[in-house]
């Protein structure tokens, strides 16, 4: 039993040590500089970010859209 | 390392066209497995309050068709529709077409009659007999090499990809088809052979099934239909990426409490009390994640077929999951374990998350693929609120009867009959939800046929054959 | 490439650790519990536990009594909590999670009786008129009334009885009964 829990004192030391030796490298090789541009990725040039898609219950199309619009331009949200 | 630096890349139209005979494929595959697996919801819901209707029919016996409506919902419906949706967002992500389209045909035909085969199976009276894992080894195996041919696809668009980073509904999807073939093959593996391991496995697989592949496909079409549909990113790429880790984390780790007060070592079931404590962490980042790309456009949201249905399951996630952090403790738990609140409680999940997420999926997916419109704005709406309505009073009644029924069970006084009896009229309620959801999904279904038929309309592709042929040679 | 290696080894990993701490570990701890099973298992008893497990007893009947203090099991009658050895090695495994009718970790104390369990397999309400518990009455036949002599077949209340005919049970019933009879946690697995 004692053997036992040496082993999971050491593997779970070692998953530790491991995760943060990751997350070290991650953070000191500059992957979290600009996260936030990862947030664009869905969008593309056919449908933009700024433009609404799938409004199919919208009586007037045109109107509230473009009112929308106007706020929408600067992505809003922390940086 | 520069993916696609001297590759052609491809406009959101071109991927949506070639992906077009593939997706449609799994996602009609899982709709005729909504409907089947429908039936036999009604015809198990029936039978909980008129035990003698269809008595003597031993293959639809109450222990045959609930298995049986379980599995068809989950391999059938959510796991096909799941894996089209999923192709969809990972070819339009990644901005690389489908890969090994014909395989995957393939593998959905193979997919379809293991169905059929352990559909057959189950009635005749050859369960497995461990909840979640009906479908005998065989059947069950091939289902899930089937989903390995869609994870090598994956893969191989994953390093044929045309963009440099990977937004956060990748992650999921990835890991997605990762864990779901591994947690398949580790659930068939002949070692569990002692009754309560094997009760360990069991839970571990099933509460899972649910994390580790229905919720990260979820959770990957609400990251990236909500942003989409909106028109504005989503809040904080930030937290989302701390939303992945903690479900990574911790998911994996649920399961056990399942069997509190049950035969096995107390350790391993706190271990999975914690995570499921835990588990809040990730779903409250996603939750708020969520609700601040929301918040503000109302009218958007309704205004949007696949944004009503979208943030419905969203908000289903989020309270879905509290409530589960909530149940697995052990003072929670000893009410509510044994009781028709645990029934709710998964219908939450596969249904106002998971197959409402897949349903806003669809009216996102489908017009794109076929280039049509939707054949009526009035009968979505119908599916909207009868679904919407149908999954609100199943949940209201059972979980308010649950609470009852385990306070009634705990309480030595009250004989057990009793427990049964009070809880039937709400098993009455229960039947009506269904039927709301079934004329939701008929609906749903009608709308979906009529994309895909419409005579006098000169189909702009090849025909079936044909079009199979020409995805084995792309 | 690093970035997506990473991501990868990230997915494999979280899955891979937590597979060994609630798949194997559990095995490794368990197993060494429960002990080649020194007492004998007669084939009615198997054979019972695999109709049991075909006609999905297990969706109603939970097959795991809490402990004593949790929940009102022991004060019910059900009997002391179950351990790992009481499940006489049968698989699949029957835990069960609802308890839309009783469990049945120790039915056999509490209904010795076969004619009781064959009266409730073919009609539940025979018994009690607000079960909502299934008929099984395919694991049953119904033959003349002069048919096998010696058999008088089920003691059916006047509202269920067949003018002319009695019912008899077919094998997979005898063996059901005898699986759910030897459900009986004084005896069963511990010495």
């Amino acid at each position: 039993m004692s053997a036992g829990a040496l082993v999971l004192v050491l593997s779970s030391l070692l998953i530790i040590g491991g995760g943060l030796a990751l997350f070290l490298w991650a953070f000191f090789n500059g992957q979290f500089n600009d996260i936030q541009k990862g947030r664009m990725l869905p969008f593309d040039e056919e449908e933009p970010a700024g433009k609404r898609t799938d409004q199919i219950f919208q009586d007037k199309p045109s109107e509230p859209n473009e009112k929308q619009n106007k706020g929408e331009e600067q992505p809003c949200g922390p940086r | 390392m520069d993916p696609g630096s001297n590759q052609p890349s491809y406009s959101v139209s071109d991927l949506d066209r070639k992906a077009r005979f593939v997706v449609l494929f799994l996602i009609f595959s899982g709709v005729f497995w909504l409907l089947f697996g429908t039936l036999l919801a009604l015809f198990a819901s029936l039978k909980m309050h008129l035990p003698d209707w269809l008595g003597t029919a031993g293959w639809l016996t109450f222990g045959r068709v609930r298995p049986l409506h379980l599995n068809t919902m989950v391999y059938g419906w959510a796991s096909l529709t799941g894996a089209g949706v999923s192709l969809w967002m990972l070819s339009r992500l990644l901005k690389a077409p489908i890969m090994l389209r014909g395989y995957i045909v393939l593998a959905g035909v193979v997919w379809n009659i293991a169905l059929l085969l352990g559909s057959i199976q189950i009635l005749a009276g050859f369960s497995r007999g461990i909840e979640w894992l009906e479908f005998p080894v065989a059947t069950m195996v091939a289902i899930v090499l089937c989903v390995i041919i869609i994870s090598v696809s994956v893969l191989l668009m994953l390093i044929n990809r045309r963009v440099k980073q990977l937004y956060v509904s990748v992650w999921y999807l990835i890991a997605a088809f990762l864990w779901f073939p591994l947690l398949g093959l580790v659930s068939s593996l002949p070692i569990f052979d002692t009754p309560t391991v094997q009760a360990g496995m069991n839970w571990w697989y099933a509460h899972n099934a649910l994390g580790l592949w229905f919720t990260p496909v979820g959770l990957a079409a609400a990251y990236y239909f909500i942003p989409k549909v909106l028109g504005r990113p989503i809040y904080s790429y930030g937290l989302s990426l701390l939303g992945f880790w903690g479900l990574a984390l911790f998911y994996n780790w649920n399961g056990f409490h399942h069997l509190i007060g049950g035969p096995v070592p107390t350790w391993f079931v706190t271990i999975s009390i914690s995570a499921s404590v835990m588990m809040v962490i990730p779903v409250v980042v996603v939750a708020v994640n969520h609700h601040m790309t929301v918040v503000g456009s109302f009218r958007a949201v309704v205004n949007s077929p696949t944004l009503r249905f979208v943030v419905f399951a969203a908000m289903s996630y989020t309270f879905v999951s509290l409530q589960g952090a909530a149940q697995a403790l052990r003072s929670f738990n000893e009410v509510i374990h044994f009781t028709h609140f645990v029934v709710a409680h998964a219908h939450i999940g596969m249904y106002a998350f998971v197959t409402m997420m897949l349903f806003g999926a669809c009216y996102y997916i489908i017009p794109r693929v076929t280039m049509r419109e939707w054949h009526s704005k009035g009968l979505i709406k119908w599916h909207f609120w009868l679904t919407a309505i149908g999954i609100i009073i199943y949940a209201g009644a059972l979980q308010g009867i649950g609470v009852f029924q385990g306070f009634a069970m705990n309480d030595p006084e009250v004989p057990f009959t009793d427990t049964v009896t009070m809880t039937i009229p709400y098993l009455v309620a229960r039947s009506v939800s269904g039927f709301l959801m079934t004329a939701g999904h008929l609906i749903f279904a009608w709308l979906m046929f009529r994309m895909v038929y419409r005579p006098g309309e000169q189909p702009a592709s090849p025909l079936v054959w044909n079009k199979i042929r020409e995805e084995f040679a792309s | 490439m690093m970035r997506n290696t990473i991501l990868l080894f990230g997915i494999i990993a979280t899955f891979a650790i937590a597979m060994f701490g609630l798949t194997i570990l559990p095995k490794m701890f368990i197993d060494k519990a429960v002990k080649e099973p020194d007492y004998y298992t007669p084939f009615e008893v198997t054979e019972g536990h695999r109709i049991f497990v075909r006609e999905g007893c297990i969706y109603c009947h939970s097959k795991q009594v809490r402990a004593e203090g949790f929940g009102a099991d022991f004060e019910r009658g059900w009997g002391r909590a179950s351990v790992a050895t009481d499940y006489r090695n049968l698989l699949p495994h029957n835990l069960g999670t609802m308890r839309t009718g009783p469990d049945l970790a120790n039915i056999g104390a509490r209904q010795p009786g076969r004619d009781w369990h064959y009266l409730n397999l073919y009609q539940p309400r025979a018994i009690n008129e607000h079960s909502i518990m299934p008929p099984f009455s395919w694991l049953f036949e119904v033959v003349s009334e002069d048919a096998r002599p010696g058999d008088e077949g089920l003691r059916l209340p006047e509202a269920y009885r067949i003018p002319g005919m009695k019912v008899l049970p077919t094998d997979e019933a005898h063996s059901l009964v005898a699986y759910l009879i030897s459900l009986d946690q004084q005896t069963a697995g511990v010495d």
